[in-house]
């Protein structure tokens, strides 16, 4: 090894510093679009709940007690599993196919660091949209924000977000593979868990991603089972399950990320 | 300190035929030169500065910078990096685009604006600092990619076709930035199809043909190798004279004649007799530079 003529000094990326330039990138691309798309959504499902009031109303018939839970119900549900997407797509690819990394990876910077900021800046990005959201909505008919809905919005976005960062480090296409892992886990995972043999062992390769659901039918406080407003437990296993499939999915995406060369061949 | 020791580098294609990019490649940089890289398309050069880089691993051999692998030499220390393609998200600001490298690079906060301002000043990108990159014109976006591989004094320089987009003023201007920006300790590695480019600044030059090295030019000694190449002659008075003494010259034009290789004695006595004659010698330069030459001698081979 060939010392250097005079030393050389070591330096460190202010990467701390760099999350402010991070957060609002996520609040430019992600985070004003997420508000703007949900906030109309939330609004019709929030008249829907009004007219279907109007209409018990003008009828003279007692207005079912779940049945403004059910509908908000449906408005989280499609919060809590698109929202995800749109807050991780492309969070390693784009950078990657867009040649970004050429500059970036030329400073003294560790790759991995990079993402993991990066990725908790998402996280809890996310996390914070979803709380405006929930606050806004709270203001009507549903739920008002609480912990409960922290736990219940963790479980969707490092479940649903670990698939994509996996993905993220293996494609382009994060994104809408992701989506179509989401419909296959749908269609296939519980038929496969009734059979035998090789197809019940494949079925775990699919997160019980249906299974998040139970997490927020506690945080709404609906059974869906008795269809009665009196409180679910919390689903352990179920949280677990599927907050350890992201964790090892985020795992397998640092360890591709180590792996695979920075730019485009 | 930079070193390639049979470095090769191997692709695969969708269907898992092999492309070698790179060849067992070897050749060390030193300190406080200004290295070359020549090559045609898909020669091996880009691949080269991705394996120089880290951004892609070697298939076999090593590639150190200071004895460290390419990547924990760039965590610790940093390098200046100017690739071909400037890919800048299209939505940042000039100035806003330097000032997060400039954190990247490692500066303090505190000196980040004075860092990009200086670099904005030595890149004369003042008018364009509050422009979209994607409102940027080929050359100024190049002296952005240009402005933030110089907001450190990095020791270590890699610029790939720095000259790509630079008009002929910036072009001028950068030549004299490079002799600026040479020191005792820097490495300076440029690769480029412009040959002249690289005969200006270089001290050595790599020529990589087929991913193979074909030869290493050292400039600082290749003066004489110019001596034996064919000479373009331009006379300002005296034409009737040339053919008369250069019985083998090729005429280009009325003033101006080819001359094929020939001792350098032989042709300091034939330049002497023309004008003892009363011909006006207006200048005698290489049809092809000496790196030229090499170049097409290596690629050719």
């Amino acid at each position: 090894m060939t010392a250097p003529s005079i030393p050389l000094p070591r330096r460190r990326a202010r990467l701390g510093r760099y999350s402010l330039w991070q957060i609002r990138d996520f609040t430019i691309n992600t985070a004003i679009v997420t508000i703007v798309l949900f906030g109309l959504l939330g609004a019709l499902f929030i008249a829907q709940i009004h007219a279907q009031t109007e209409m018990f109303a003008a009828t003279h018939r007692p207005l079912p007690p779940t049945l403004a839970l059910h509908t908000y119900n449906e408005l989280l549900s499609m919060f809590s599993f698109t929202a995800p997407i749109l807050a991780m797509n492309g969070i390693l690819a784009t950078d990657r196919v867009s040649g970004y990394t050429r500059f970036l990876f030329a400073k003294p910077l560790s790759v991995p660091a990079y993402y993991a900021q990066s990725l908790v800046v998402r996280l809890v990005g996310f996390i914070a949209v979803a709380c405006v959201m929930q606050a806004l909505w709270g203001r009507f008919e549903s739920p008002a924000l609480s912990w409960k809905f922290v736990v219940d919005m963790t479980a969707f976005v490092v479940t649903i977000g670990g698939i994509i960062f996996a993905l993220s480090a293996l494609t382009k296409y994060d994104g809408l593979i992701a989506v179509m892992l989401m419909l296959l886990t749908a269609l296939l995972r519980e038929r496969w868990m009734g059979s035998t043999g090789v197809l019940h062992a494949a079925a775990y390769v699919f997160p019980p991603l249906g299974r998040l659901n139970d997490v927020q039918s506690w945080f709404i406080g609906l059974d869906p089972l008795s269809d009665a407003a009196t409180g679910v437990p919390f689903p352990t296993k179920w949280f677990w399950w599927n907050v350890g499939y992201g964790l090892a999915a985020f795992a397998i995406g640092f360890a591709i990320l180590r792996k695979r060369s920075l730019t485009k061949a | 300190m930079i070193s390639f020791s049979a470095v090769s580098k191997t692709y695969r294609s969708l269907l898992g035929r092999p492309v070698n990019a790179v060849i067992d490649f070897t050749l060390e940089i030193r300190e406080g030169e200004v290295l070359g890289l020549a090559g045609p398309n898909g020669a091996g050069k880009s691949t080269l500065i991705g394996l120089l880089l880290g951004y892609l691993p070697p298939t076999s051999g090593t590639v150190s910078i200071y004895g460290m692998r390419p990547r924990a030499f760039i965590e610790r220390h940093g390098i200046g990096y100017l690739s071909e393609l400037i890919a800048i998200p299209p939505s940042w600001r000039a100035e806003k685009a330097l000032r997060r490298y400039a954190l990247l690079a490692g500066v303090a906060p505190a000196d980040v604006q004075a860092r990009v301002d200086a670099a904005i000043e030595l890149l004369g990108l003042g008018e364009h600092r509050r422009k979209l990159i994607k409102q940027l014109s080929k050359g100024n976006l190049q002296r952005v990619g240009l402005a933030q591989a110089l907001l450190c004094e990095e020791r270590i320089l890699i610029l790939d076709e720095p000259t790509h987009g630079l008009d002929p003023m910036w072009t001028q201007r950068f030549r004299e930035l490079m002799q600026a920006l040479r020191r005792p300790e820097r490495v300076i590695f440029i690769a480029s199809h412009n040959l002249d480019e690289l005969q200006r600044l270089s001290d050595r030059v790599a020529i990589i043909d087929h991913g193979r090295l074909q030869r290493v030019v050292d400039l600082r000694q290749a003066s004489a190798a110019a001596v034996s190449a064919p000479y373009r002659l331009v006379v300002g008075g005296g034409a009737e004279h040339v053919t008369a003494v250069f019985p083998d010259a090729v005429a280009v034009s009325a003033t101006e004649w080819d001359l094929p290789e020939r001792p350098l004695p032989a042709l300091n006595a034939q330049l002497s007799d023309l004008m003892a004659r009363g011909a006006l010698v207006a200048s005698l330069t290489p049809v092809h530079s000496a790196l030229e030459q090499q170049f097409r001698e290596a690629v050719a081979q």
